[in-house]
């Protein structure tokens, strides 16, 4: 009886306890819920893009256009001196010449000193070429000077495969002719596009322009766009590159004799610009805007004034139609202070700020942040005036002006506020400047005005280091 | 007339009496009879003893051949007198005579006094009707030819008196004096062939040889058949090979000679292949065996050939009518395929006739239907496609690949995502696996994928169609991949719903996980081998025979290496699940899991892939061990997706938007195999299912954290989890309607329901969706068709193809038209790669005309920028000397050709010494392994 019982308890027990089958599954259901949180929790850390490498720039061409016809200038170029903090190769070549021609030997000179190079024919167009320590820094400028007719002042740019212009014409009295060089030594097929206010202007003989190695080409806008006041254009080479410049020709009053400029380029259309700043002083300003794509283009102009940013009243939104050039006129918006542009649109634009001071003409466009120091050969015997403009946040830039011996004539650090613009004024003795942009991000320009006219440059950063892409080999 | 009956005889007591009661009933009785006995350990020498007059029986050491026999038993006969006509009658212990088998002989000798041999019709005892030899001749291959037919009954229709070439020695009657003038059987014949070696030498000695139907001899063939072993017989098969080479070439003309040793040696090659090829591993070894046992002592051969010279009196072409028809061997060869090919179709036709009666006595266990019995007889394949649910499914499968698929027909080649396009032919793929030198990018020396081996020899069986291979494998491998997980489950869970339902759900996994959708060929592939090497593995078990777990092991490493060839990583989760049966099993069965015969088998299974796989497992053995988790095909990083834990439920490597189908619809398998879990009855099996889970899901994660394709490992849950669902499936129907209601019922409903839905649910996706990814069916390259031409033509010009990559640039080097599949395995890498990255940066940054003349040094002809070019780029190539514009048609793109000619050292090709040897090793572990997983061949005479 006894024995009964306790093997009933025995198998009470039994029932009660789980099987090894029983704990077993458990255990495997627990490391199945582990496994699926730990892949739930880790993944994959994502593997930093690699950065382009940086190498310092070992040849450098420029070519400074000659104005089409009737005026003749001077070029200077230099190679300019640099924060200590950049290592410079000495040596280098130094050789310059007409476009087409064999290019001459010239002594590269000692850093710093600016050297005075034979200006560009009327229609033709003078090739630079630096290598090696030479071409660290190196900045060439040509001025057109012509007595009642303005001064054009132009940084003499390597070629690139795109350029944008925008304010030029082809009226009466604003007319501009596009000038192409091609430097390199294989030919480059360009087509250029013209818009007008009635969209693009066709014409068969702006496509598939073939340009040999060293020919200069001059195509005057009338011929493209007759009877329009206002234009964009765009060149884009579908082989090869090419150097371009617009030459402008604009009367302020009718009738009168045009004041020149060179329009600077911009090398891409963008949905935000930050156009130069604009001269101090200026009788009048006209804010031309293109729009390449086919789509409206609602912009929003923000001015950078002395103290910070704010939107002119009539300003809020200028529209531009699809495929063509409006044009606003700023009046009292921006007045004497130091101020710079900047236009945002959904749709890629491109633009500038055309200035007129008693017959004369400038035009401030689309200039790039700096990303190292800029230099800008300043005319003699004009007033010179370097602009800054800061981005969204603090930033500080030094300015140095230097004689043509390379000697320090003076200096100055701009502490820009948020979106603020502020203006230095070198010395008379000053032969170029250097800003070096020291905190936050900044853009610039250099405005001159005398007795000629006024002009304008913009301050592009000098090639001292050269992004390469970053490569990979990949299978397909 | 003397004769002298002489009996050799070795173990023979169970033949004994019989042999001695035919002697002693011969119609016309031997005058003496001599038996030398070879040290037998049985009863024979007693025997002997009581049935022979005193002194009759020699003793001899147990080693004594037959011709040191037949020497001794007549130095034990006194010499007769020299007008005495004297014949030795020879007898095997195993050989019993007729009663008037002497006395026909004789009266041949003595019709035909010139006949110097005579021999008996030999009859198989103890059929004694089936005929075994009526003379004997030699082919040119050294094959006893008896010019019957396999088991031939005796009906007179060979009863032809007639000089042959030989006879056999059981029975032979020969004069004493040509015995003695021919130095007795040759003593290098100890055993097999010295009865065709003796009638040979007769003949070339002049002596003409009798074969006498009328005589009869019984004859068990004890030694020839394996009955017997003595000392002597050794390897039956090498030494009877040897024997016959050895007397083919100390006999056969001076002329013929040469020709003959060229056409033994690679006859005999052949002959060691078709044994392997039948699956006979021990014969083909004796072929190569005997082969080097006959060729490598010329001094016998020689002085064999020497002997004979002393004895020949007539020339070898008087011999020749009595040698075997040169064609003979070649029938011979035919009748072989032809059996071969018989035995095939007739097994196929017994398996089928096997399926249709068991299918026909399952009908008759009811009551035929009115209406089955008027439809036709099941004769054709849509009959049984109607009424076999298994061919049913699988036709399904096939209809539903087709509608799947329907993106990716037309012309051009699939390519896309992982998937590179296949090459032109097989060859290429040969030529990667094989070559040590690749003229591919920059010249490469590094080994091919293992891959690329199987998919050679599957290219070459599809008539070098290399896109063909790679066309079925991705449009079918849901039904290649099912009929592998059927033959698995009906393994394990036996023909059934289970197996069928099992099979489908396991199938779809290519399609539903985006494997298809991303051409991750490692995936698809593995998805069709993982169910062989799981069926293979099965067998492992110590529960099997030794000899079944043996070839078990060599099959499962044979699957496991083609597995791992595709996706090297199941390798290493093989050896995890191995170690981890090994610990269970010491665990469970310690004693019996210390012996090297339980775990070998699973040791040869795991550690014999990384031979298969050379000799790129070498390389890969030294470099870093996550080289292993790459599958095949290109690894495509930007169509991986973080895993959740509803891609890890569902199975899914990547994501919706990248090809794979929603997670959510193959959930249903997970939450049934945790319930499977709780079926007490299956547990145990269900258990060990998990535990490839388990392996399979830790591999995902880390995979998963490296950012890595996870597709094998998650095919390893899945069909794990489809397994445990299989298990606890069957019977689950009678397992729910057997118990009283109460909530297990509902809740097993609805967990069967979610389960038998999945792959419903997920054929109808495939089905809407088709093939939702980057694969897609185009042509191999669109580089301009002048610029590969000119690239097949010569390699050195090659092609460097420049993209705008994500924020920089990514570029090529094609040798051809195109990178096509396998030839990424052997590609970038090394300095010479680092080298060209280097110089197309400075190419697409500023580039010199020293820069360009650089790219020659590189074998590069074409410089092609893809649409849409890089401006910036182009730019600068037309800014740069050296460089000419050439054609580009498609819209954005630009192209130039070199100035200067490329250099032929680009491609200078470089040897690699170690590559061929471990081939080699490669080659001849397949071989190896190949024929111990097949199932091992005796071969009978």
């Amino acid at each position: 009886m006894s024995t009964s019982t306790s093997g009933r308890r025995v198998a009470a027990r039994r029932r009660a306890r789980p099987g090894r089958g029983g704990v077993a599954g458990a255990a495997v259901v627990l490391t199945a819920a582990a496994l699926l949180a730990a892949g739930s929790l880790v993944h994959a850390t994502p593997e930093a893009a690699p950065s382009p490498a940086s190498v310092p720039v070992d040849e450098v061409t420029g070519a400074c256009l000659g104005w089409p016809q009737g005026a003749t200038g001077q070029a200077s170029t230099l190679a300019a001196p640099l924060p200590e903090s950049e290592a410079v190769a000495d040596g280098g070549r130094l050789t310059a010449g007409p476009v087409g021609d064999k290019p001459t030997g010239l002594p590269a000179g000692a850093r710093g000193r600016v050297r005075s190079l034979d200006a560009p024919k009327p229609g033709g167009a003078v090739a630079v070429t630096a290598t090696g320590g030479a071409a660290v820094g190196r900045a060439t400028f040509s001025s057109v000077r012509a007595a009642g007719s303005g001064l054009a002042l132009q940084q003499c740019l390597s070629p690139l495969p795109r350029w944008s212009f925008t304010g030029g014409g082809a009226a009466l009295d604003h007319r501009s002719q596009l000038v192409l060089a091609n430097v390199d030594p294989g030919p480059a097929v360009v087509d250029v596009v013209v818009q007008g206010p009635k969209g693009a202007a066709e014409d068969v003989g702006t496509r598939g322009i073939t340009l040999a190695p060293g020919e200069v080409r001059i195509i005057d806008l009338v011929d493209v766009a007759p009877q329009s006041d206002e234009l964009g254009v765009t060149v884009e080479a579908s082989r090869g590159r090419v150097v371009a410049g617009l030459a402008d020709g604009f009367a302020t009053r009718p009738a009168a004799e045009p004041g020149r400029e060179w329009i600077p380029g911009q090398q891409e259309a963008a949905r935000t610009l930050r156009l130069a700043p604009l001269p101090r002083d200026a009788d009048e300003r006209t804010l031309v805007v293109a729009n390449p794509t086919d789509r409206e283009a609602l912009v929003e102009v923000q001015v950078s004034g002395a103290s910070g940013a704010f939107t002119p009243t009539g300003l809020e939104e200028v529209r531009v139609p699809a495929e063509s050039v409006t044009t606003q006129d700023l009046g009292d918006a921006v007045g004497k202070e130091s101020a710079a542009l900047v236009l945002r649109s959904p749709v890629p634009v491109t633009a500038s700020v055309r200035s007129t001071k008693g017959g004369d003409v400038s035009y401030a466009g689309a200039v790039p942040v700096l990303d190292g120091p800029a230099a800008a050969v300043l005319e003699k015997g004009a007033a010179a005036e370097v602009l800054v403009s800061a981005g969204d946040k603090e930033a500080k830039a030094a300015v140095t002006a230097y004689s043509t011996s390379g000697a320090k004539v003076g200096s100055t650090s701009l502490e820009l506020s948020a979106n603020a613009t502020a203006a230095w004024n070198p010395k008379g003795s000053a032969a170029y400047v250097v800003v070096t942009p020291v905190q936050g991000r900044v853009w610039g320009g250099v405005s001159v005005a005398g007795g000629a006219g006024i002009s304008q440059v913009a301050l592009r950063s000098l090639p001292v280091s050269l992004e390469q892409p970053v490569v990979v080999p990949v299978v397909r | 007339v003397r004769v002298t009956a002489l009996l050799v005889s070795h173990n023979g007591a169970r033949w004994l009496p019989a042999v001695l009661e035919g002697l002693a009933a011969q119609t016309r009785r031997p005058d003496r009879v001599v038996a030398v006995d070879t040290g037998s350990s049985d009863a024979s020498v007693d025997l002997l003893e009581a049935r022979l007059a005193p002194g009759s029986v020699v003793a001899a050491p147990g080693r004594t051949t037959f011709p040191e026999a037949v020497d001794l038993g007549l130095g034990h006969v006194e010499p007769p007198p020299d007008d005495e006509d004297d014949w030795v009658w020879l007898l095997h212990d195993d050989s019993r005579p007729a009663p008037d088998a002497l006395q026909r002989l004789l009266e041949v000798a003595e019709a035909n006094r010139s006949v110097s041999i005579l021999g008996p019709k030999h009859r198989e005892w103890p059929s004694l009707r089936r005929l075994l030899e009526v003379g004997i001749t030699m082919s040119g291959t050294g094959r006893r030819e008896t010019g019957l037919e396999r088991g031939e009954y005796d009906q007179g229709q060979h009863d032809r008196l007639r000089e042959v070439l030989a006879v056999g020695s059981a029975g032979m009657l020969v004069r004493r004096g040509v015995l003695e003038e021919l130095g007795g059987f040759d003593r290098r014949l100890p055993m097999f062939g010295n009865d065709l070696d003796l009638g040979w030498r007769a003949a070339r000695a002049g002596h003409r040889t009798m074969v006498v139907p009328d005589a009869v001899v019984f004859h068990v063939e004890a030694a020839s058949r394996g009955i017997r072993r003595t000392p002597v017989v050794g390897n039956h098969h090498r030494n009877e090979r040897r024997s016959a080479l050895y007397t083919l070439l100390v006999n056969c003309s001076l002329a013929a000679l040469p020709f003959l040793m060229v056409r033994l040696f690679f006859g005999s090659l052949l002959r060691s292949l078709g044994f392997l090829l039948v699956r006979a591993p021990k014969e083909s070894f004796d072929e190569l065996a005997a082969l080097a046992a006959a060729y490598l002592r010329p001094d016998r051969i020689l002085a064999g050939r020497a002997a004979r010279r002393r004895t020949s009196k007539v020339p070898p072409r008087d011999v020749r009518h009595l040698l075997a028809p040169f064609w003979l061997p070649y029938r011979h060869g035919l009748d072989f395929v032809s059996d071969i090919a018989t035995a095939v179709v007739l097994q196929a036709s017994d398996a089928s006739a096997a399926r249709r009666s068991s299918r026909a006595a399952a009908a008759e266990t009811g009551p035929e239907a009115e209406e089955a019995q008027s439809l036709p007889a099941d004769t054709g394949l849509l009959a049984r496609l109607l009424s076999s649910p298994t061919a049913g499914l699988f036709a399904l499968l096939v209809l539903l690949a087709l509608v799947g698929a329907r993106g990716l027909v037309g012309s051009g080649l699939l390519s896309g995502g992982a998937l590179l396009p296949a090459p032109a032919s097989a060859s290429s793929w040969w030529r990667l696996h094989l070559e040590s030198w690749h003229d591919v990018g920059v010249g490469s020396a590094s080994p091919a994928a293992p891959y690329l081996l199987p998919l050679a020899l599957a290219g070459t069986l599809l008539l070098g169609k290399a896109w063909l291979v790679i066309d079925l494998l991705f449009l079918f491998c849901v039904p290649l991949a099912a009929i592998g997980a059927f033959r698995f489950l009906r393994t394990v869970v036996g023909r059934g719903w289970p197996a069928l339902w099992g099979a489908a759900a396991y199938a779809l996994f290519p399609v539903l996980a985006g494997a298809v959708a991303q051409g991750r060929l490692g995936t698809v592939v593995a998805a069709v081998v993982l169910p062989w090497v799981a069926n293979a593995a099965l067998f492992l078990t110590p529960l099997q025979p030794a000899d079944r777990r043996w070839r078990a092991a060599w099959r499962t490493a044979l699957l496991l290496g083609l597995l791992a060839a595709f996706a090297p990583v199941a390798w290493a989760l093989a050896a995890v699940l191995a170690v981890a049966a090994f610990a269970a099993g010491l665990a469970l069965a310690p004693a019996m899991w210390r012996q090297p015969r339980t775990w070998g088998p699973l040791a040869v299974a795991v550690g014999v892939v990384p031979v298969l796989l050379l000799p790129w497992s070498l390389q890969r053995l030294g470099g870093s061990p996550t080289s292993w988790f790459a599958e095949a095909g290109l690894p495509a990083g930007d169509l991986v997706a973080d895993l959740g834990v509803w891609q890890l439920l569902g199975g899914r490597p990547t994501s919706v938007d990248l090809g794979a189908a929603p997670a959510w619809l193959s959930v249903g398998i997970a939450v049934a195999a945790a319930a499977a879990l709780l079926r007490r009855g299956t547990r145990t099996a269900v258990i060990v299912a998990w535990a490839g889970v388990l392996v399979g899901l830790a591999a995902a994660v880390l995979l998963d954290a490296r950012g890595e394709w996870a597709g094998f490992p998650l095919l390893l849950a899945a069909g794990a989890a489809v397994t445990a669902v299989a298990i606890a499936g069957t019977g689950i129907g009678a397992q729910l309607s057997g118990r009283s209601f109460g909530w297990r019922q509902p809740v097993g409903l609805l967990v069967l329901a979610a389960a038998l839905l999945a792959p419903v649910v997920g054929a109808l996706w495939w089905v809407v969706t088709g093939v939702p990814g980057p694969l897609d069916r185009g042509p191999a390259t669109r580089v301009p068709a002048y610029m590969t031409d000119a690239a097949l033509a010569d390699p050195v010009d090659g092609i460097l193809v420049v993209r705008s990559e994500d924020g920089g640039l990514g570029y090529s080097l094609l040798r051809g038209a195109g990178t096509r599949l396998g030839e990424d395995t052997v590609g970038a890498g090394g300095a010479a790669q680092n080298d060209l990255t280097a110089l197309v940066a400075e190419l697409a940054s500023a580039p010199t005309a020293g820069e360009v003349a650089q790219l020659s040094t590189y074998g590069v002809r074409f410089v092609y920028l893809s649409p849409p070019a890089d401006r910036e780029v182009a730019g600068k190539l037309d800014s740069v000397s050296g460089l000419r514009p050439a054609s580009a048609l498609r819209p954005g793109s630009r192209a130039w050709e070199l100035e200067s000619e490329p250099s032929r050292e680009a491609l200078a090709e470089r040897q690699s010494s170690y590559r061929p040897p471990l081939l080699l090793l490669q080659g001849l572990a397949l071989v190896a392994a190949l024929v111990l997983a097949a199932p091992s061949r005796r071969v009978r005479r």
